[in-house]
C-alpha cells in the first residue's frame, strides 16, 4: 500500500513536469512562429 | 416424420435453462440492462451514439447463446489459454468434443492462437473487427483521431499554464484510485487501468486495460462508458454544493482575445507530437492520432475533415459501443472484481472532479480572485462535455459571465494530462509489475 501511494505520486509528478513543460513549449512557440511570421 | 426436440429447435431457451443459476440470471440481467441503456440512450440521459449500440449489444449476446458445434467450440477451447485448473479445463475440452459447450456467434475475445483465430474470422461475424481493430487498440486511436479535429487548441495557446494547471489538479482521482485500487486487492497493473477512469477519457481507459491488464479490459471499458455518461449528470450538483452561488457567478476579467494563427496551432501538432512521442514510445499510437486530427484541422485539409470527423468517428463510436455490449456476456461480467471495478470508477470520476475543483479555487485565488473556480470542473477532460457544464452553472448565476474560453482550454488540457499519465501508466506499469 505505502508503496503504492509512493507509486502514485511519483508518477503525478513526472506528469506534473511533463504538462508543465509542455505548457511551455505551447508559449515557446506561440512566441517563435508569431515572431517569424512579422 | 423425423422426431425432434422443441427445444433444440429454441436453443437460446434450451441454453438459458440448462445454465447454472448465477449465468441464468447473469444472463436475464444483463437483457434487462441493455434494454435499460437503450432506453436512456433514448431519453438523452446516457450518450445514445454509444449506449444504443451497446445496450443491443448486451441483449443479442445474451440471448442469442446456442449449442456449439464440436469443431467451432474445439477451436475456442484449444485457441484460449488453457484453464488454471487442469478438471475444468479437460470438462470443458469433452464438453466442446460432444456438441455440448454453449457460445454465440459473436465473437470469441479469449481465442489467440493464429489457426483457432483464422478459422473463427469465418464463423463469428464480429471476429474480424475485434481481432483487427479493437483488441489492438486501432478502435481507440480512430475515436481519438475524432477528437483532434474536433479540437481548437487555440484555446490552450491563449493561457497554456492556466489550462494545464488545472488538468493537472483534475487527475487528483487518477493518482488515488490507483493506491486505493491497490488496497482493495487488485494488482498493479488492474489498479492502473480501473485510475484511468478518473482521466474521464473512454479511449484513454481502453487503450491502459488493453495495454496492462487485456484479462479485465471488458468490464473496465465497460464501467468507464457508463460513469462517464452518468457522473456529467452528477457535476452540477458537486459543482453546487463545493462551490458558493457567490463565487460561482464571477465574471472573469475582460482579456483581449489572443488570435491564433492555424500556422501557430499546426506548429503546435507538430513540435507536440514530436516531444510526447519521444519521451513515452508505448502510448505514441495515441499521440499522433490525436496530433494527427489536430493536424488535419488546422492544415485545412477539407476531405480528409471529412472522413475523420464523419465515418471514421462515428463509425468507429458504432463499433466500439457494438463490441462492448457483445463483450458483456455473462461469463465475462459476472466476475466478483467487477463490483470493486464500480466502486473504484465512482472514487476516480468523484475525486478528480474534486480536484479540479480544488484547482480553480487555487488558480482564484493566485489570480487575486479574478478567476471563476467553476472552470476547474472542466479540467475533467470530455470534450466539451464538462466544459459545457461549467458554462451553464455559471450562467445560472450570472447570465453575462462567460467562461467558456478558458474552461475549453483546461479541457483541452485534460486530453493532453490524461494522454501522459496512460503512457506514463504503460512505460512505467510493466517494469515494476512484469507478467
Amino acid at each position: 500500500m505505502k508503496s503504492a501511494i509512493a507509486l502514485a505520486f511519483t508518477i503525478y509528478g513526472i506528469a506534473a513536469v511533463i504538462s508543465l513543460l509542455v505548457a511551455a513549449l505551447i508559449k515557446g512557440i506561440f512566441v517563435v512562429v508569431r515572431r517569424c511570421s512579422r | 416424420m423425423p422426431t425432434f426436440n422443441l427445444l433444440d429447435l429454441f436453443q437460446g431457451i434450451t441454453t438459458l435453462i440448462s445454465s447454472e443459476p448465477l449465468i441464468l440470471f447473469g444472463r436475464l440481467g444483463l437483457v434487462l440492462l441493455g434494454g435499460l441503456l437503450v432506453y436512456f440512450g433514448k431519453k438523452g440521459v446516457l450518450e445514445p451514439l454509444l449506449m444504443i449500440p451497446m445496450g443491443l449489444g448486451m441483449i443479442a449476446v445474451n440471448a442469442g447463446v446456442l449449442f456449439l458445434d464440436p469443431v467451432t467450440s474445439t477451436h475456442i477451447v484449444s485457441g484460449s489459454a488453457p484453464s488454471a485448473d487442469p478438471v475444468v479445463a479437460q470438462q470443458l475440452a469433452a464438453q466442446a468434443a460432444a456438441g455440448q459447450a454453449p457460445g454465440t456467434l459473436f465473437m470469441s475475445p479469449l481465442v489467440e492462437k493464429t489457426d483457432s483465430l483464422m478459422y473463427l474470422m469465418q464463423v463469428d461475424f464480429l471476429q474480424p473487427v475485434y481481432t483487427f481493430a479493437f483488441s489492438n487498440g486501432l478502435i481507440a486511436c480512430f475515436v481519438f483521431m475524432g477528437i483532434g479535429v474536433l479540437l481548437d487548441v487555440g484555446f490552450v495557446l491563449a493561457r497554456p499554464f492556466l489550462s494545464m494547471f488545472i488538468a493537472l489538479s483534475a487527475e487528483l482521482g487518477t493518482i488515488l484510485t490507483f493506491p486505493i485500487a491497490v488496497a482493495m486487492g487488485l494488482d498493479y497493473r488492474e489498479a492502473a487501468s480501473i485510475a484511468m477512469v478518473g482521466g474521464a477519457d473512454g479511449p484513454m481507459v481502453l487503450f491502459t486495460s488493453l495495454t496492462l491488464a487485456k484479462h479485465m479490459f471488458v468490464p473496465i471499458t465497460v464501467v468507464a462508458y457508463l460513469y462517464l455518461g452518468l457522473t456529467y449528470g452528477g457535476y452540477p450538483y458537486l459543482i453546487r454544493l463545493l462551490i458558493p452561488a457567490k463565487l460561482r457567478g464571477i465574471k472573469m476579467p475582460p482579456k483581449p482575445m489572443i488570435k491564433v494563427t492555424s500556422d501557430e496551432k499546426l506548429a503546435f501538432a507538430v513540435v507536440g507530437c514530436a516531444v510526447l512521442c519521444l519521451l513515452f514510445p508505448s502510448a505514441a499510437p495515441l499521440f499522433l492520432s490525436l496530433f494527427v486530427g489536430v493536424a488535419v484541422r488546422e492544415a485545412g485539409l477539407k476531405y480528409f475533415i471529412a472522413v475523420i470527423d464523419g465515418p471514421l468517428l462515428y463509425g468507429a463510436t458504432m463499433f466500439l459501443g457494438l463490441l462492448l455490449g457483445v463483450l458483456c456476456e455473462a461469463s465475462t461480467i459476472l466476475d466478483p472484481k467487477v463490483l470493486i471495478l464500480l466502486v473504484l470508477g465512482i472514487i476516480a470520476l468523484l475525486l478528480s472532479a474534486v480536484g479540479g475543483i480544488l484547482g480553480g479555487f487555487a488558480a482564484y485565488f493566485f489570480s487575486g480572485r479574478k478567476i471563476n473556480p467553476v472552470i476547474g470542473i472542466a479540467g475533467v477532460s470530455c470534450v466539451p462535455s464538462t466544459a459545457k457544464v461549467a458554462q451553464k452553472e455559471v450562467t445560472k448565476v450570472t447570465p453575462d459571465s462567460i467562461i467558456l474560453p478558458e474552461a475549453l482550454g483546461a479541457n483541452i488540457c485534460g486530453v493532453i494530462t490524461s494522454a501522459i499519465l496512460t503512457g506514463i501508466f504503460v512505460t512505467l506499469i510493466p517494469l515494476i509489475a512484469p507478467k
